[in-house]
């Protein structure tokens, strides 16, 4: 095994920055590619720790310490020292994505009223906007400061109170772009739990270079790619997401060029990285010291993985380094992934069985359907317990059987800010014997030779290239958006074709609508998709209007996705008489009695 | 992919704006038909990316294209800094003219 690391006795993240602050001050910790190729931006170990210590003295001076400080920065190192100068505070930080329109400014409005910050923290070219966007979104001015680096040096204080390991380090928010948002509460020390599980999972060097893209107010981003590095005294180089997205290439020519070893990425990464090494004649960058690319944050499809690995098996990529993981903001990061040298790396299974909750190898003599390929998604996590258990019953299943996957253990976040009962409930769970608590992830798996598969969810919960959308929030954001809807019901979910994954909405009508014609409701389609499109930076693939009432729901009212997602998938929505419109079809079937 | 190289390579150099924004429309309307898209109206100058229903990556990707044929770099940021495509096909031109944006006009502030 390695040796004792810094990390293994690590009670927060800045006992490592002071560690190799004081023993590498002048090695890089971050470089950022400005854009995305040759434009490095610099931070070494003793920048670092210099500049968050000051930032931290200013905020603590402000009084934001034990509160909660909202981060929205453009990707980049005032990020980095940002979290840093938090954590310097004792304040915890809440990362958050950049806003752009006033749905984006909305849904910040909700997070800061939910948190309770006081204090923004941005770049200085950002603060004026950033005011005035909050202000429209209807805060009031005066309850919230956007603050950012100070300038001026200040002396540092000699005794300095550091965070302890029960202390908040961030708060993570899943959802709430209108209603409710939800602020998974991460400490310092369930950070350092999860560090050090991402580091046990592939054996991860002290020293390492990292190379990434991922949004680092991201889970994966911030904890997986951004601070792992660090925490080993190692090198991140990093580059926007906007960067990556607009030449996929530049992902591999970075992890090439600072000959990285490790990076992170979803399943929809490495589909682009093979498309664009398809398109086009170039020189493939040498990726021989590359041993792990975490793959996780949305389903991972084994297909996509092993061509993304024989096309770069010709640039000395190692046989192996795409390693599929699984995880969630309510574990911190990881549950499993990593080395499971004794398990197969995906299963063929029988379809039909999966679908009914058991696994059963695909038998081509018997079986008449095509096989599911599952990827394995590693060995859970050590000094963690993975449990697979009935979700309606409670009783823990064996090997080889799906249920729903449940998590214990020093990783495993303290719960939802402000939200006891929902706490409760996902934190809290026990087994039909009495095991527990556990935290219940929603999502349904297997365990086979000890190691996880992840199959499906429980909850309606859509991943679209790594990102959670939560149906509900899209669907509320369609419910109020025109008048003519009457905050009336909507459905949304995610459906496959040919043309790749997409996402429907089917939108009820007012019990009495004026019947329209075809190009007024082509219009209020329009509007619906604009309204999303900011809202949630999603684009729908089709919108269906549907006679009042006539949504599928189960008997006590409850909108069923799963339904809606099947009469699409079969078109038999399309010839339905109570479909009154549709952008896949493009006419009215029926007039709408 | 041919038909791709070819339209790239046969193409002359557009003389003014108004042909960027011709094939920012091109792009755009046979994009969307390869995704599966449901805008199916004929897309104007005037239009939104936002209205067209674009995502990040659809627009970063447009931009990645644009890049490629006019042989030019462009900030990914461009497309939400610039929001219709008129705005954007301006911002295009003065990349490959090397004439300078009148910001204020294309921002409409």
């Amino acid at each position: 095994m390695h040796s004792n690391l810094p990390l293994d006795c690590a009670s927060t993240i800045l006992d490592c920055l002071e560690h190799y602050a004081a023993r590498q001050a002048d090695r890089r910790a971050y470089t950022f590619l400005a854009d995305g190729e040759l434009d490095e931006r610099v931070l070494t170990y003793g920048e670092l720790q210099q500049r968050a210590r000051q930032y931290g003295m200013h905020l603590r001076s402000k009084g934001y310490s034990n509160q909660a400080v909202l981060l929205l920065f453009p990707a980049g190192l005032d990020f980095i020292v940002a979290f840093f100068a938090c954590a310097y505070a004792g304040a915890f930080s809440v990362p958050a994505n950049l806003a752009r329109n006033s749905h984006h400014f909305s849904r910040l409005k909700h997070i800061i009223q939910d948190c309770g910050a006081k204090a923004v923290l941005s770049t200085p070219t950002l603060t004026q906007v950033i005011h005035s966007g909050l202000a429209a979104a209807g805060l009031n001015e005066a309850d919230i400061d956007v603050l950012h680096e100070p300038t001026n040096t200040l002396a540092i204080e000699e005794t300095w109170p550091l965070p302890q390991p029960d202390q908040l380090a961030f708060l993570q928010y899943t959802s709430g772009s209108t209603g409710e948002p939800k602020g998974v509460m991460i400490s310092h020390g369930q950070l350092m739990a999860n560090e050090r599980a991402i580091q046990q999972s592939v054996n991860m060097p002290e020293h390492l270079t990292g190379a990434g893209w991922l949004p680092q107010f991201h889970d994966m981003g911030l904890i997986g790619t951004t601070l792992q590095p660090l925490a080993l005294g190692g090198h991140y180089v990093f580059m926007s997401p906007l960067h990556f997205l607009q030449k996929p290439l530049r992902w591999l020519q970075m992890m090439s060029s600072y000959q990285a070893a490790f990076s992170a990425a979803p399943n929809f990464a490495l589909e682009l990285c093979t498309k664009a090494l398809q398109a086009e004649h170039i020189e493939v960058p040498q990726l021989g010291k590359l041993t792990t690319i975490f793959c996780g944050a949305e389903p991972v499809s084994i297909e996509s993985v092993s061509k993304f690995e024989q096309r770069l098996a010709k640039a000395g990529l190692p046989n192996l380094t795409v390693k599929p993981c699984y995880g969630l903001a309510e574990a911190t990061l990881m549950v499993s992934g990593g080395l499971a040298p004794s398990n197969a790396r995906s299963l063929a299974l029988n379809r039909d069985a999966l679908a009914a909750g058991r696994v059963e190898r695909h038998n081509s003599e018997r079986n008449n359907t095509s096989p599911i390929a599952i990827a394995c998604c590693g060995l859970p996590v050590q000094d963690h317990c993975v449990r697979i258990v009935n979700p309606d019953t409670l009783q823990v299943l064996d090997s080889g059987q799906v249920g729903e996957i449940w998590f214990s253990g020093g990783s495993v976040a303290s719960g939802y800010w402000k939200k006891p009962s929902e706490t409760e409930i996902t934190f809290k769970a026990r087994t039909a014997c009495g095991q527990g608590p556990f935290m219940r992830t929603g999502d349904l798996g297997f365990l086979d030779n000890g190691a996880l598969f992840v199959t499906g969810r429980i909850k309606e919960l859509i991943i679209f290239r790594g990102r959670n959308i939560y149906p509900h929030d899209v669907e509320s954001t369609l419910t109020q958006a025109s008048p003519q809807l009457g905050h009336g019901l909507a459905a949304v979910f995610a459906s496959d074709s040919e043309t790749g994954p997409g996402v429907v909405a089917f939108i009820e009508l007012p019990r009495r609508s004026a019947t329209a014609n075809l190009p007024a409701y082509a219009a209020l389609a329009s509007m619906l998709r604009t309204a999303v499109a900011q809202a949630h930076d999603l684009q729908l693939r089709d919108v269906y209007f549907i006679a009042h009432g006539k949504i599928p729901r189960t008997s006590s009212g409850k909108i069923q996705r799963r339904n809606c997602a099947a009469l699409y998938a079969s078109r038999e929505i399309d010839i339905h008489p109570n479909t009154v419109y549709s952008t896949r079809i493009e006419h009215n079937l029926t007039p709408q009695s | 992919m041919n038909t791709q190289s070819h339209l790239n390579t046969q193409k002359p150099s557009p003389v003014h704006a108004g042909e960027v924004a011709e094939r920012i429309k091109m792009r755009l309307t046979k994009n969307l038909a390869e995704q599966g898209h449901a805008f199916k109206e004929k897309i104007t100058d005037d239009m939104s990316f936002d209205y067209i229903g674009l995502d990040s990556l659809a627009r970063v990707e447009m931009l990645g294209e644009l890049e490629k044929e006019f042989s030019i770099r462009l900030d990914p940021t461009a497309a939400y800094d610039f929001v219709t495509v008129r705005a954007l096909a301006e911002f295009v031109w003065s990349e490959i003219s090397g004439t300078p944006l009148d910001t204020k006009t294309i921002l409409g502030v």
